[in-house]
Parts: C-alpha cells; sequence; structure tokens
C-alpha cells in the first residue's frame, strides 16, 4: 500500500503512536556519490497533516547528506500492533526558533530532566521534512486494529462532566484532592497516578496524594525545574514520554559515550513511581496563570498516553487548580471573624502502662521521627510539633486554622501561606504512616487531632 | 578488514536496518533479518532483507548500501557500507539463518524491554530477499558524540 496526498493532504493520524517514541525510527539519506547513511532516531514528532519533524542531536552524517540532496526515507513502528510504515520524505528547513521547535525541545529536556542529563542533551535545531508518500510495509490483518475504543472522546465528555458536578459539591481541599485522584482511577481509567502541589516558597512541589502505588510516597519531594515533574511545573507546560525504558537506555549509551571522552554527567536519580512503567504523563494545573500543582499519570505499556490523555488531564488539572485556589481563598476569608476562643476539648486519657510512642523534632529543618521513622519534615513537621506540645501541655485535642495561621514559630508567609495544603498532607502522611496521632475535620477551618498511645516527646537542635 | 569487534555487534540478536537507493534513485530503509560474513571472505557479507514493498530488484547491483547493526540492550552500534554484489531470493539456507537471527532479536528485545515474543513477530515480513555486499567503510553508529566516525576504510 502506497499513498500520495490528496486535495485535502495525508492523514497521519493512524500513525500515532508511532510518533511516541516507544521504538526508535530508521532514517535513510543519500550522499552526493549515491552512498547511502541509515541511523536510528530516538523519536520522530507529527508536525500537521504533511509534515513531520525530527530533533537533531547525534545526525551529523544525515545534515550533511540532506544538504546536498533533500530526499529522506523514514521507518516507524507502532509499538502496540507492530504495523509498520515506510515514509518517503523531503527537507524542508531547519528551525531554531518557533513553536515546532520549542515543541520539540519540550520533548528533549523532557528526556534530559528525567535522566539529570540538561548538559548533555539540548535541541540545536529541529529539522521538518514534507512527507511525499506513505507505505505499509506489512499486512497485519487482523492484528491492525486500533486496541483503543472508539467512543473515547464521548465517554471522556461525560466522565468530565461527572467529575465537575463531584468537584462542585467538594467542601474543602482534602475532599478536592480525593474527588480528583479517585475521579480520574474510577471514570478515566488513569490507575497510577500523583498529584504534586508547589509550596509556599513556590521552590518546591510536594507529593500530597497518590493513587495506584504500593509504595509510601505522601510527602516525598521534588525541586522546582528539577526532573520530569520540576521541568513541567517551571515551564507550565505538559510533557509525556513513550517509552522510560527505551529512554533510560539511551541516555545510559549517551552518558558512557561522553564519559569515554572525558565529560561526566550527574547519575540519574528515579524518581518514584510506578515499578516497570514505560509511560509517563504530566500535566501542570494552573490557576489564573500560576502553576499550583503537576499531576503525573503512569502506565506498564510502552506509548500508553495519547493526546486526548493529555488534553483530559489538562482540564482535570485546571478544575483541580481552580477549586485548590477557591478552596484556599475560602479559608481564609473565613479565618477573618473576629478571634474568639477555641473551644477546649481535654483529651481522654490514654494508659500510662502503654510503652508511649517517641516523637523526635528536629528543630533545623523542622523534621519529626515516629520512634525510629521518618514522619514529616518543613512547616507541616513544625506544626505536628506546635500541636503535640500543646496536646501534651494542656490536653487540648481541637484546633483551628486561624490559631495556627497567627503562630510565627510557623514561619508561614503572610501571602500564600499554603496552611491547607500543609495540614492536608500532615493527615495524609498520618493515616499512610498508621501513626499513633491522626487528625479530624471537625469543620470549616477546624480539626482534632486523635493520641491514641502515650507520647513521649524529645528536641534536637541538629 | 572486518574485525571480530565489529562481526559481534552484527552476531545474532542485534537490530539490523539498512539504507539503500531505490530504482528512482531515492533513498530506502528496511529492516534486515540476518547477517553472514562469507566464508573465505574478510569483507564479504550476505544479508537478508525484508522487501514486502517490493523495492529490491536487480537494479541494486552496483550501487552502494549501508547497514546499521545495534546491540538491543547498550546501544552500541556500527553502520558497514559497500557496494550490492548480487540480488537473489532467499535460499532455504537463507531462510534457516533469518528464522535463527531473527528469533535470537526478539527474544533479546523480549528480556530487555518486555515485549511480547508473539507480538513482536509481527515485524517479521513474509517477502525477503538475499543481497552480498562487500564492506569498504565501517563507522562507530552509537548514540554520542562519536556516531559517525570512520573507524575502518579501503575505498
Amino acid at each position: 500500500m502506497s499513498a500520495g496526498p490528496d486535495d485535502r493532504g495525508f492523514d497521519l493520524s493512524p500513525l500515532d503512536r508511532c510518533f511516541g517514541g516507544g521504538v526508535p525510527a530508521v532514517m535513510t539519506t543519500v550522499a552526493v556519490d549515491g552512498t547511502p547513511n541509515v541511523t536510528y532516531l530516538s523519536r520522530a514528532h507529527r508536525v500537521d497533516e504533511e509534515r513531520i519533524a525530527l530533533s537533531n542531536q547525534f545526525m551529523s552524517k544525515t545534515s550533511r547528506n540532506l544538504a546536498s540532496n533533500p530526499a529522506a526515507n523514514l521507518l516507524l513502528l507502532d509499538p502496540t500492533t507492530m504495523a509498520e510504515y515506510r515514509l518517503r520524505l523531503r527537507y524542508e528547513r531547519t528551525e531554531r526558533r518557533g513553536p515546532v521547535f520549542e515543541r520539540l525541545r519540550d520533548d528533549v529536556d523532557a528526556i534530559a530532566a528525567h535522566t539529570h542529563m540538561e548538559d548533555v542533551f539540548r535541541l540545536r535545531a529541529a529539522a521538518v521534512f514534507r512527507v511525499v508518500s506513505v507505505e505499509r510495509t506489512n499486512d497485519l490483518g487482523l492484528f491492525d486494529a486500533d486496541p483503543r475504543p472508539a467512543d473515547r472522546d464521548g465517554r471522556e465528555l461525560g466522565a468530565m462532566a461527572e467529575l465537575a458536578t463531584r468537584l462542585g459539591r467538594s467542601d474543602d481541599l482534602d475532599v478536592v484532592v480525593d474527588t480528583v485522584l479517585d475521579g480520574l482511577v474510577g471514570l478515566f481509567g488513569f490507575a497510577h497516578v500523583h498529584l504534586l502541589l508547589l509550596d509556599e516558597s513556590g521552590r518546591t512541589l510536594f507529593t500530597i496524594a497518590s493513587r495506584g502505588f504500593d509504595a509510601e510516597s505522601i510527602g516525598s519531594e521534588v525541586q522546582l525545574g528539577a526532573g520530569l515533574v520540576g521541568m513541567v511545573a517551571s515551564r507550565g507546560r505538559s510533557a509525556r514520554i513513550g517509552d522510560l525504558n527505551q529512554m533510560a537506555k539511551y541516555t545510559e549509551r549517551v552518558r558512557q559515550e561522553f564519559a569515554a571522552e572525558g565529560v561526566e554527567s550527574e547519575r540519574a536519580v528515579p524518581m518514584p513511581g510506578l515499578p516497570g512503567a514505560k509511560s509517563r504523563i504530566a500535566v501542570p494545573a494552573m490557576a489564573l496563570g500560576q502553576v499550583v500543582g503537576v499531576l503525573v499519570a503512569d502506565r506498564v505499556e510502552s506509548v500508553a498516553f495519547t493526546e486526548t490523555d493529555e488534553q483530559v488531564l489538562g482540564v482535570v488539572a485546571s478544575m483541580l487548580a481552580s477549586a485548590i485556589e477557591h478552596a484556599r481563598s475560602v479559608v481564609v476569608e473565613d479565618d477573618a471573624p473576629p478571634i474568639r476562643a477555641a473551644p477546649v476539648t481535654i483529651a481522654p486519657p490514654t494508659d500510662p502502662r502503654e510503652s508511649p510512642t517517641v516523637v523526635r523534632y528536629f528543630v533545623a529543618d523542622g523534621s519529626v521521627f515516629l520512634d525510629a521513622g521518618y514522619l514529616i519534615k518543613g512547616v507541616a513537621g513544625r506544626i505536628l510539633w506546635k500541636l503535640l506540645r500543646e496536646h501534651i501541655d494542656t490536653g487540648r485535642v481541637d484546633f483551628t486554622n486561624r490559631e495556627l495561621r497567627l503562630d510565627p514559630a510557623l514561619e508561614l508567609p503572610e501571602v500564600k501561606d499554603n496552611l491547607e495544603s500543609r495540614l492536608v498532607l500532615l493527615k495524609r502522611r498520618l493515616d499512610e504512616r498508621e501513626a499513633p496521632i491522626r487528625m479530624e475535620r471537625t469543620g470549616r477551618g477546624q480539626f482534632r487531632l486523635h493520641v491514641s498511645t502515650p507520647l513521649r516527646i524529645e528536641t534536637r537542635d541538629a | 578488514m572486518i574485525d571480530p569487534q565489529v562481526m559481534a555487534v552484527f552476531a545474532p540478536g542485534s537490530g539490523l536496518v539498512a539504507g539503500l537507493v531505490d530504482h528512482d534513485g531515492e533513498p530506502l530503509s528496511t529492516r534486515a533479518w540476518s547477517v553472514v560474513f562469507l566464508p573465505g571472505s574478510t569483507d564479504r557479507i550476505r544479508v537478508v532483507l525484508a522487501d514486502d514493498g517490493e523495492h529490491l530488484t536487480p537494479h541494486l547491483v552496483g550501487t552502494r548500501m549501508a547497514l546499521t547493526g545495534s546491540d538491543v540492550e547498550t546501544y552500541v552500534s556500527r553502520q558497514v557500507k559497500g557496494e550490492v554484489q548480487t540480488v537473489d531470493d532467499a535460499t532455504p539456507e537463507d531462510r534457516r539463518e533469518m528464522a535463527i537471527q531473527s528469533r535470537t532479536f526478539m527474544q533479546k528485545v523480549h528480556d530487555v524491554d518486555g515485549n511480547p515474543v508473539e507480538i513482536l513477530e509481527r515485524m517479521v515480513t513474509g517477502r525477503v530477499k538475499v543481497v552480498e555486499m562487500v564492506v569498504d567503510e565501517i563507522f562507530d553508529q552509537t548514540p554520542g558524540p562519536g556516531a559517525g566516525v570512520e573507524i575502518g576504510s579501503s575505498r
């Protein structure tokens, strides 16, 4: 089968998964003397219905050939069905700025960020080609069918409406977070998702909730700009990686080749995620032009996330960001009424014969350990320490957000203090650790501490 | 001129792709399913190439061809180039070699990347041609700063 463009151009959409980076593409060019050059390319990008773009990373021979002969031939493989396509191409131009260049640069930067090879992987140029013809090289018969459901768009619109309704009924940050993550799993089929929120300093993202992971992840942190998630937050643009395994192999080889020439890169630091995941997508949650957090989804299959998935996550992330901002503003407004004494409830006595839980607090970074295990640090750690000291000194169990907000010892910023996010993080971390200390929301801006064992608290200066 | 280190990159289990010149002078990419270094020769290889599009015709004789072999796990790659000497249908021996080498390749991809072998088998095309080529140039094709560097030539 071979086809040229009709009046409306090509329909390259059946090749979508070929452009996901799951299997390297194969490119042939021919030199002036008639000698071909064949090379692997980590990923080809679809620009429009009749153009594709390739990142010019290590293609010196290919570039030289194209300068004298613009004809090229590309093999693309669909990693799901193994359908293979041969594209005849004509080199048109090289771009060093503009939307196509930006798109390819985001892709290269995502790879670089994920593997901490920002010093090596930098897009210098994007080569744009016109597609002259498309040929299927293998006929797979029944296996050709697209395994994805055909009525995807319709179902997702309904799911989006349902999620919007559920969000509309969510009355605080804790519920908003659960509603979105449960919706992504139950309504959209994203089985493994993380939600990270930007902290009050605007420099660090912390995981506030996840679904589909065995390992503890609540509270894990990513610096703004670092790794794939940090890059997505700093740029406010989403990123999709089609095959983490291929990418890791490729970047490790390039790292070793550079190392052989005396150029060392920082070792890759794997981001916590689904073991064995090949596909990852990260989408910024933005409201009023500001990044609030990042939604991350993983799948074991190669090139599992489509453009539609990216759009769905993008809409959900926007709804989430708006809901979070709204929840925060409502709570802050509720804090405004005149100060009145918080209701004091005395805790029921714990059994003194029970061996106490040792709570260690490190002043330097606000980190808190329960017995030998790390629990939390920073603002959330300082909050917990304040609550526990108050509880031990007075027996109080009921607290308000407002009294925390007014406590200078917590070092909350005056604007956008992120207190509600920190309280949700603390509550979830205590739940995740099945700690003998738990928090329960008792009303808007109010919560109760539940302590089920005697406590012994220790303060360390360093 | 082909030393054992280069031959190792084309051993069964490697990913093999070929670049040729089509009958109208256009570049042509295809997959190779086996490479045999012919006994008694230091530079002649016999390559089984996928040809479902029926591009591989006798016009190739006298044209140049490039063949890249890559380690599936490490991406260490070499490219050999040379002139096509013959274009033939596959013999039973070629088909046996192709079966062995393609099976080894798919098993290695399965071991390294986790893809099911029964899905990978769909890559293997029914129609093939066999070309013999005399290698006169060898290049390092490993991704990185050394990609494209010539490491052997008799041209």
